[in-house]
């Protein structure tokens, strides 16, 4: 059994964690939901030792501790799982499953993984090098790890995160066998409430640093909902249709674009003015490239590419640029925004012809459309994610014709997500074409008109929004039956 | 045949303190701690080598004492970077300038004197093959030790535990953290092994291939070299050891070039051996240019003769890691 007492972290000005208690009893699943931002992860993370709480006691197996190493954390028994899995990529399986566990030789190793992970129906190169593995497989190497470590408490943070439908069923499969039948603690941290919903015995709900509720289930999903952000988040409505279908606004006529590790083509696709067009694939599948080469970060080794009726045999990101094809990246801070530069500045750099009446502008620009409410000096390393995202909108021209975006409510909380649909929603609307992608296969299939998915570094279908269904996508996205999908 | 075979002796030799320097290095920066220092810190050993031999006349205790030296400046980079959160760039600049300048002061007694120098190992049985004979028959013990700690180095980094941690930590040290493995500890001790081996580097310098102290001692630039071919062997010991020959022969074959073309002033070869290793680094990554992946893709026959050199640092090269901050 462990105990968390009155637990408070505070980084800066920002309460994260608010003197939280709380109880893991064994043989339990547990969901801690929460917006993000809602300090969820700090909380793990204390309990794993990864972070230092500021005050609290955390109580394990009656015995009272003000503060948790890894190391002492593992010594008890508790292991977490990362939403970006914390392991080594640039070295083989063998080696990232012995790290830090008990001395083994490499044929010790190899005939211990083989064991777990036959027990699992799964399958381990013991050579291959991690990167080159899904995020799927990383986490199931992480977890079996972590059940070699004698791990009896399981932390697992976003665990569904850019992984496929059937690779979630296996792994809940696991997490319910060993809490049932082996008597281990599960948490389960996530934003998602069907999935605690669907696996919790217990809910427990944070909001603003705070835990506001502990549930059992069953309970209903919108006394959750209300719960988690304060009241009920309209759904955002039905998607506008795309004025006129016939219209070519992007055109890629066999186009290869090829990255610094792989190439993607050839390509054939048209894209209408107003279409919303979502991408779905696992991490590293080739939506990465596309984006990047629709752009011009990436090359156009062959092919062409048409944009209104211009056609580009190479896709220079400058004269792109100028045509209006606009990339937000995922990584906001490192590869879109200047971090020590103001709101003013980046305003100013954007839209250099607005130099004269700046500040009118900038007034139209983010406070009048996006609601950016923040002082113009502030550096933008000093912004939330909303804010960050809501900087980089609106530097983008009221007429861009092609948008792009990387994942693009990525650690916004609830509120500031909708608020980027409505606004490229209105941007759709109003003849501008997006592609977007997101490792949330709910917000593809609830955003687009229709979906590009990728495998192994290739589109392999493009699927309308009828046909759009979790089990279409997955097995899609899991390489399964391509072929059968473009013959129907 | 012997000729050639002597040709390849000089290599050997020319190319041990390169070999050793450059292992150092690659042990640094593997566990994801650059030491700029090292141009700095093989002046200053081979000095305190030099003297400490002419003081005992052993030059193994001259050795022994260039390895402490070499340790101890890469101490002062480990602890004030690892442990008080300095900058490794520049307190390595800093160390750099102040060793050279205290080789310098400190060993202006020892310039111009001579010494004692470890001389010639012979061994035995080799003279009823000639070209092995003069190859390895009469070789200072510092090709020995080179040779040897090719080996080790590879051995250790990669089929031992602890080279698995010194990896881990130079790769992500959140994750090796998260693994209640010591990084700072670790990181420190890859520093001191990476600066023993400097040293020794710098003792070889002064007790063997350029015998002596003095102003210009012989091996002001190497260490800046080094550092280069670190890169140049994509942070893998073989390959770095592989990279140190080649600037080694370079080297030599400039005396050889020199008798053939008598017209060609003699400071092209001496500085010829720099541009050939910017070139040899572009010949290297060819393959990484657009045009010759297009070339590769439309006629997927060449892919065979890219072979592969890979040049991938170690992730977390250059970051600093506070426990305490957490993740």
């Amino acid at each position: 059994m462990i105990v968390l007492n009155e637990i408070s972290k505070r980084y800066g000005r920002v309460r994260a964690n608010d003197s939280i208690g709380l109880t893991l009893e064994p043989g339990r699943i547990y969901a801690l939901v929460g917006e993000n931002g809602a300090g969820k992860s700090t909380l793990m993370r204390i309990l794993a030792g990864h972070t230092v709480p500021d005050s609290g006691t955390i109580t394990v197996h009656g015995q009272s501790h003000s503060r948790l190493t890894p190391a002492l954390a593992a010594s008890l028994g508790v292991g977490m799982l990362y939403q970006d899995p914390l392991d080594f990529p640039a070295l083989q399986v063998w080696e990232n499953f012995r790290l830090g566990g008990t001395s083994r030789t490499r044929a010790q190793v190899v005939d211990k993984l083989g064991e777990l992970s036959n027990h699992l129906g799964v399958c381990f190169l013991p050579d291959e090098p991690i990167a080159s593995m899904t995020v799927g497989e990383r986490q199931l190497l992480e977890l079996l790890r972590l059940l070699d470590l004698g791990a009896t408490t399981l932390i697992l943070d976003e665990p569904t995160t850019g992984i496929t439908p059937e690779q979630k069923r296996n792994l809940f499969g696991l997490l319910t066998r060993l809490a049932r039948e082996e008597n281990h603690t599960v948490v389960l941290v996530t934003h998602k409430l069907s999935e605690a919903l669907e696996m919790a015995d217990a809910i427990f709900v944070m909001r603003q640093g705070r835990l506001t509720a502990r549930l059992s289930t069953p309970c209903g999903e919108d006394e959750l909902v209300r719960l988690m952000f304060g009241e009920a988040v309209e759904r955002a409505g039905e998607i506008p249709a795309v004025a006129s279908p016939g219209n070519r606004r992007l055109g890629l006529e066999a186009a290869t674009f090829a990255g610094p590790k792989y190439h993607l083509g050839p390509l054939n696709l048209s894209a209408a003015p107003g279409e919303m067009i979502g991408l779905a694939g696992l991490d590293g599948s080739g939506q990465e490239l596309f984006l990047r080469g629709l752009c011009g970060l990436d090359r156009l080794a062959e092919g062409s590419l048409l944009l209104d009726g211009r056609t580009f045999a190479s896709n220079d990101f400058k004269t792109l640029h100028k045509a209006g094809v606009h990339f937000v990246p995922a990584d906001r801070m490192s590869q879109a925004l200047f971090p020590d530069l103001s709101i003013r500045e980046h305003i100013l750099l954007a839209f250099p012809g607005q130099a004269g009446r700046l500040e009118d502008f900038r007034r139209e620009q983010c406070e009048e459309r996006f609601n950016l409410r923040a002082h113009p000096d502030t550096p933008a390393k000093s912004l939330s994610g909303g804010n960050q995202q809501r900087l980089l909108l609106s530097l983008i021209p009221e007429n861009a014709p092609l948008l792009l975006m990387e994942h693009p409510t990525r650690g916004l909380d609830a509120g500031s997500a909708r608020q980027v649909w409505e606004h490229l929603r209105e941007r759709c609307r109003t003849g501008a074409t997006l592609f977007f992608f997101s490792p949330d296969l709910d917000e593809v299939m609830e955003h687009s008109h229709r979906v590009l998915v990728f495998y192994d570094r290739m589109l392999v279908a493009d699927v309308p929004r009828a046909q759009a269904t979790v089990e279409t996508l997955g097995a899609l996205m899991a390489g399964k039956n391509p072929e059968a999908w473009n013959a129907a | 045949m012997h000729e050639f075979a002597l040709v390849l002796a000089g290599i050997l030799l020319a190319g041990a303190p390169l070999v050793l320097a450059t292992l150092g290095e690659t042990i640094t920066e593997k566990a994801g701690v650059i030491n700029l220092s090292l141009d700095g810190t093989m002046l200053l050993s081979a000095m305190a080598a030099f003297a400490l031999a002419s003081a005992t006349g052993s030059p193994w205790t001259g050795a022994l004492g260039g390895m402490a030296v070499g340790a101890a400046v890469a101490a002062v980079l480990g602890l004030t970077n690892i442990y008080f959160g300095q900058s490794q760039l520049a307190v390595g600049f800093i160390l750099t300038l102040l060793c050279r300048d205290l080789a310098y002061f400190l060993g202006h007694a020892y310039s111009r004197q001579p010494g004692p120098t470890f001389g010639y190992w012979g061994i035995p049985g080799l003279s009823d093959t000639p070209v092995l004979d003069a190859l390895l028959g009469r070789q200072s013990p510092v090709v020995s030790m080179s040779l040897a700690a090719i080996v080790l180095c590879w051995w250790w980094m990669y089929k031992t535990s602890g080279g698995m941690r010194l990896r881990a930590v130079g790769e992500s040290p959140r994750a090796a953290f998260g693994r209640g493995i010591r990084v700072r500890l670790s990181r420190l001790m890859a520093c001191l092994a990476g600066g023993a081996l400097v040293g020794l580097a710098g003792a070889a310098y002064s007790l063997a291939v350029k015998p002596g102290w003095g102003r210009p001692q012989g091996c002001e630039g190497a260490g800046w070299i080094a550092l280069a071919i670190v890169i140049f062997g994509g942070w893998h010991p073989v390959r770095a050891a592989i990279g140190a020959y080649f600037f080694a022969t370079l080297q030599v074959s400039g005396i050889y070039l020199q008798d053939l073309f008598p017209s060609v002033p003699a400071q092209v070869f001496q500085v010829a051996p720099f541009p050939m290793m910017i070139v040899t680094l572009l010949a290297v990554n060819l393959g990484r240019m657009s045009f010759v992946q297009d070339m590769m893709r439309r006629y997927p026959i060449l892919k065979r003769f890219s072979g592969s050199w890979p040049i991938t640092s170690p992730a977390a090269l250059g970051q600093d890691f506070d426990p305490k901050k957490g993740l």
